[in-house]
């Protein structure tokens, strides 16, 4: 399968929280990354089967939220990519 | 002479004194005694061929039927080893195909079939100036419905939930952004509220 198909729905919860602060709490949960005191981008996550994965097509919007392509989201998934990585990212895309 | 019976193997018994005493007197005796003087090797007399009626010639025979069986035997053999190996490549080839397939097909799963609509109303709170341009994205088991310029989008079993959920997430984003001054919002979300402004306006309260 897919990199977009291998990511769990509490686990990406819990490292977007971790790793970007978000506030994402709720069914829908949905919070703004914010950089420099102003917010930036803003991250949704839903999940219409309610199940442990994280479907396909969300994925994808979670990684075009993000500014990320699949490889990208999969590292900051799996850990190599750190909170400052990301950071430096978005300044480097010029969301900033 | 054919008539006579005297070609095969299995026929020579039937060589009658008569016969004998017509080979002899046509001249053929002197390869006969050569031949049971173990003198097989040297040059065969002429006719050799159509008489050769005798043991050790018939075994001769039998062994050079021997070895040529043995030849194509081998090279039965050695085309049996092509074919073998070639069913190999060919097995090892249908392989990587059913792999590419399986991987094609996987890419298939992830890949939604795209189409467009427009959105002309949003709820009760916000009143649609434009037509808000939509993308559907359907994938095999979820509908995403998406308007990519706010980075919004609502998922779905089918295109009407997804719409339904995109719907309240435009209404969710305006009202976010609606009360910050732009010199606080960022790139992205200063330009997402630009475009709500020109789509949407607001007719009720958020509550």
């Amino acid at each position: 399968m897919g990199i977009l198909s291998s990511f769990k729905t509490r686990k990406m919860t819990r490292i977007l929280k971790e790793k970007l602060s978000l506030d994402l709490s709720g069914k829908e949960p949905s919070a703004y990354y914010y950089v420099d005191g102003k917010p930036v981008l803003r991250v949704h996550i839903t999940n219409v089967h309610g199940s442990a994965p994280l479907s396909v097509g969300a994925a994808n919007e979670l990684k075009n939220s993000l500014g990320l392509d699949e490889v990208g989201l999969s590292r900051l998934y799996r850990c190599p990519m750190k909170g400052k990585d990301f950071e430096n990212h978005i300044r480097d895309m010029g969301w900033v | 002479m054919e008539v006579l019976g005297l070609r095969g193997t299995e026929t020579e018994k039937e060589i009658s004194p008569a016969t004998l005493k017509a080979f002899l007197a046509s001249g053929l005796m002197p390869s006969l005694t050569a031949k049971r003087r173990g003198l097989s090797g040297k040059v065969l007399p002429s006719g050799y061929e159509r008489w050769s009626v005798w043991p050790e010639a018939i075994g001769e025979r039998e062994a050079l039927r021997g070895f040529r069986f043995v030849d194509e035997l081998s090279e039965v053999r050695r085309q049996v080893d092509d074919l073998d190996s070639q069913v190999k490549s060919l097995v090892s080839e249908l392989q990587q195909c059913k792999k590419g397939i399986s991987t094609i097909l996987n890419e298939f799963k992830e890949r939604p079939v795209i189409k467009q609509t427009e959105l002309f109303e949003i709820d009760e709170t916000l009143e649609v100036i434009r037509p808000i341009p939509v993308v559907i994205k359907e994938y095999s088991n979820e509908v995403i419905a998406a308007f990519p310029e706010i980075g919004a989008f609502g998922a779905g079993l089918c295109e009407a939930e997804a719409i339904i959920n995109l719907k309240k997430e435009i209404r969710k984003i305006f009202f976010e952004l609606e009360g910050v001054s732009d010199n606080k919002l960022g790139k992205l979300p200063l330009s997402w509220k630009r475009v709500l402004l020109k789509v949407v306006r607001k007719i009720g309260n958020s509550q």
